[in-house]
């Protein structure tokens, strides 16, 4: 959910809970307002009914509110006690011209004239408490919309104006790309948090940046240090075969060991290529033909092919030209070339088709459908029955992924690796 | 024939001289590259080694001076770096070749040889050895003063073996010498194992006195019979 609206959730419920309370106490309070008011008047009405009743003492007639806001009524002493202080009640009656029931205020009182008890009531129209419910409820409804209208408004700015130094900085982070990308572009903002939050993330991408270059260095670094040992071991070992000094058995285990030697130094080479080509270091490209590369190699590759009794076919559909480093386009295609040979069956066969924008290579093999997913990662070796160190398809992925071509594993009867140069 | 190695790393350094003592070179040394510098423009020498990564100095910066002084023609250039770009400065400064470590002390004779073939003119530029001689320029073997027919890789594998005669050559040293950096596998030994005896085959019938002969099974050597 974006920030615009959460916060407008919590907002909304928040708002929602403190104007019902306001509303619930602003309702009794406004009420009780009122009845002070008429109860105020009702007495000085009172008052004045005491005094025109002392004046024309016929008042003392009226039972009923018939012709006015009053009604006086004789009682007994007991009566009298009850209404002895003052009396408020609300009560439903019929005012004169109108026959509807209204909501009235009352105000009774005993009075003693000449030795008879009365009680004295007068009457004032008051606030329906349904109306003003009805009323309020409705000034509470429109007040809250007007609030949440304002809030999304203001919050819209905000967001637009406040927190556009935040989403700059989102989308820079988003678009970092390590080993890519230098470092973010600058945001200038006047808000401490998002200062703080650009620093941060300038600090992260250059922290992050920094340990990305050393260890890719590092890896070179390790591997071309690596060069020199494996040629000192290389070379003694040599010179000592070269001796006829050694025993049969002696000359078998420096032998195993010379061999071991060139695993080291395959898999170190492989390494130092592998960085190199993730440190961008190829940038001779030129225009290749991938027809006659692949003839070439296929060439290189005869008599291994031959030996290993596998019949390739090509099938070239269309001249197919990629802009790549020559020395790497070469790498790519004799992996591939390779594989299919070396991982295929005896008698088996391979099928190579080149199209306007493709590469296809399809081999034989007994082994089962690879895991595509382990299939490119680096050192993933699968079978125990080669020698190879893992890196071969990891070289090729790398190679591809460097120029942005697309390579995809299909398994249907054949192993089939197919590139998109786009 | 003089042969100067310029090289830091002492055991290496040791190797290197002592694999081309017994090709009968007179071979001098230099770890430094004050005292290449000095040995460089002293004496004359039909081969220089070159290492790029020198204590005081840099290989490329000798080669420059070399190149002024007009003797960077027989330079081979050794490094861990196989970097394309010092290969390039290396051999646009007149470098004539480059070799990364870790090479096959075969492989450094073969390259060796063939600068010094190049360098000097005696008229003769085949490659003999009992009644065998190898055109390499011509691509042509004759056994015997007969034309016999190998395959070019077979061709590859004989004059490999005729430049180090009597020396050993592995299996992997062979295989990369042939067929590139990416066939050294063992998995492709028994494949090494059939080319060479097909090579032998043919030798034999065109009844040549040399012979290539297993050597504990890392590796093989050619002699007279």
């Amino acid at each position: 959910m974006k920030l615009l609206n959460r916060s407008l959730q919590y907002l909304s419920v928040t708002i929602l809970v403190v104007v019902g309370i306001w509303s619930v106490i602003f309702y009794f309070d406004f009420r009780d307002e009122v009845y002070d008011i008429v109860d105020e008047g009702l007495e000085d009405q009172l008052e004045l009914l005491n005094e025109h009743v002392r004046e024309d003492p016929s008042l003392l007639e009226t039972t009923t509110f018939e012709n006015g806001m009053f009604s006086i009524s004789p009682i007994t002493y007991e009566e009298a006690l009850i209404y002895q202080e003052e009396v408020f009640e609300d009560a439903l009656m019929p005012l004169p011209y109108d026959n509807d029931l209204e909501q009235v205020r009352m105000l009774s009182e005993a009075y003693l004239v000449d030795g008879e008890y009365y009680k004295y009531q007068v009457i004032s129209s008051t606030v329906e408490e349904d109306d003003l419910i009805e009323s309020l409820f409705w000034f509470i409804v429109w007040l809250y919309i007007a609030l949440i209208l304002t809030i999304i408004l203001v919050n819209n700015w905000a967001l637009k104006n406040l927190w556009s130094p935040f989403y700059k900085v989102l989308d820079e982070l988003k678009q970092f790309r390590l080993g890519e990308s230098k470092s973010l572009s600058p945001v200038t903002s006047h808000t401490t948090e998002f200062r703080e939050l650009k620093q941060v993330a300038d600090d992260l991408v250059e922290r992050t940046t920094q340990a990305y270059i050393y260890q890719k260095q590092f890896t070179e670094n390790a591997s071309h240090e690596l060069q020199t040992p494996i040629a000192i071991i290389r070379s003694k070992l040599e010179l000592l075969l070269e001796k006829a000094t050694l025993s049969d058995d002696d000359a078998e285990t420096v032998g195993e060991v010379l061999d071991i030697t060139s695993r080291l130094n395959q898999l170190n080479r492989s390494l130092l290529l592998l960085s190199r080509i993730d440190n961008k270091q190829f940038v001779e490209n030129d225009h290749i033909s991938v027809n006659d590369l692949v003839r070439q190699i296929m060439d290189d590759l005869e008599e291994i092919r031959s030996y290993k009794d596998v019949s390739i076919r090509i099938k070239e559909n269309d001249s197919l030209t990629i802009f790549a480093d020559p020395h790497l386009g070469k790498i790519l295609f004799q992996n591939l070339l390779t594989n299919v040979i070396d991982h295929n069956k005896p008698g088996g066969s391979a099928e190579i088709k080149i199209s306007n924008n493709g590469f296809k290579i399809c081999n034989t093999s007994d082994a089962d459908a690879l895991d595509k997913e382990q299939l490119f990662r680096r050192f993933s070796k699968k079978q125990e029955t080669t020698t190879g160190n893992g890196l071969g398809l990891a070289i090729v992925k790398a190679i591809c992924d460097h120029y942005g071509f697309e390579i995809d594993y299909s398994h249907d009867e054949m192993h089939c690796f197919q590139i998109f140069f786009n | 024939m003089k042969i100067l190695v310029i090289e830091d790393e002492k055991q290496l350094l040791k190797s290197i001289e002592e694999s081309l003592e017994k090709e009968h070179y007179i071979v001098e040394t230099a770890s430094d590259y004050p005292s290449a510098v000095e040995k460089v423009f002293v004496y004359e020498y039909d081969c220089i080694l070159l290492d790029i990564m020198l204590p005081h100095g840099n290989g490329l910066q000798l080669l420059e001076k070399l190149k002024d002084a007009g003797k960077s023609e027989n330079v081979i250039i050794i490094s861990a770096k196989d970097s394309l770009d010092d290969k390039l400065n290396g051999l646009e400064l007149g470098a004539d070749d480059y070799l990364t470590k870790p090479f096959h002390l075969a492989e450094l004779n073969a390259r060796v040889k063939a600068v010094l073939r190049r360098n000097t003119l005696d008229g003769k530029s085949t490659i003999d050895y009992g009644n065998v001689s190898l055109d390499p320029d011509d691509r042509i073997v004759k056994i015997n003063q007969q034309e016999v027919s190998l395959n070019r890789k077979e061709f590859d594998i004989l004059k490999y073996f005729l430049i180090n005669k009597k020396r050993l050559i592995t299996r992997t040293g062979l295989a990369e010498h042939v067929w590139g950096d990416h066939i050294d596998q063992a998995d492709n030994f028994d494949f090494i194992y059939y080319q060479i005896t097909n090579l032998r085959k043919k030798l034999e019938e065109a009844e040549s006195n040399i012979e290539i002969s297993a050597v504990y099974g890392v590796g093989y050597k050619l002699e007279l019979q």
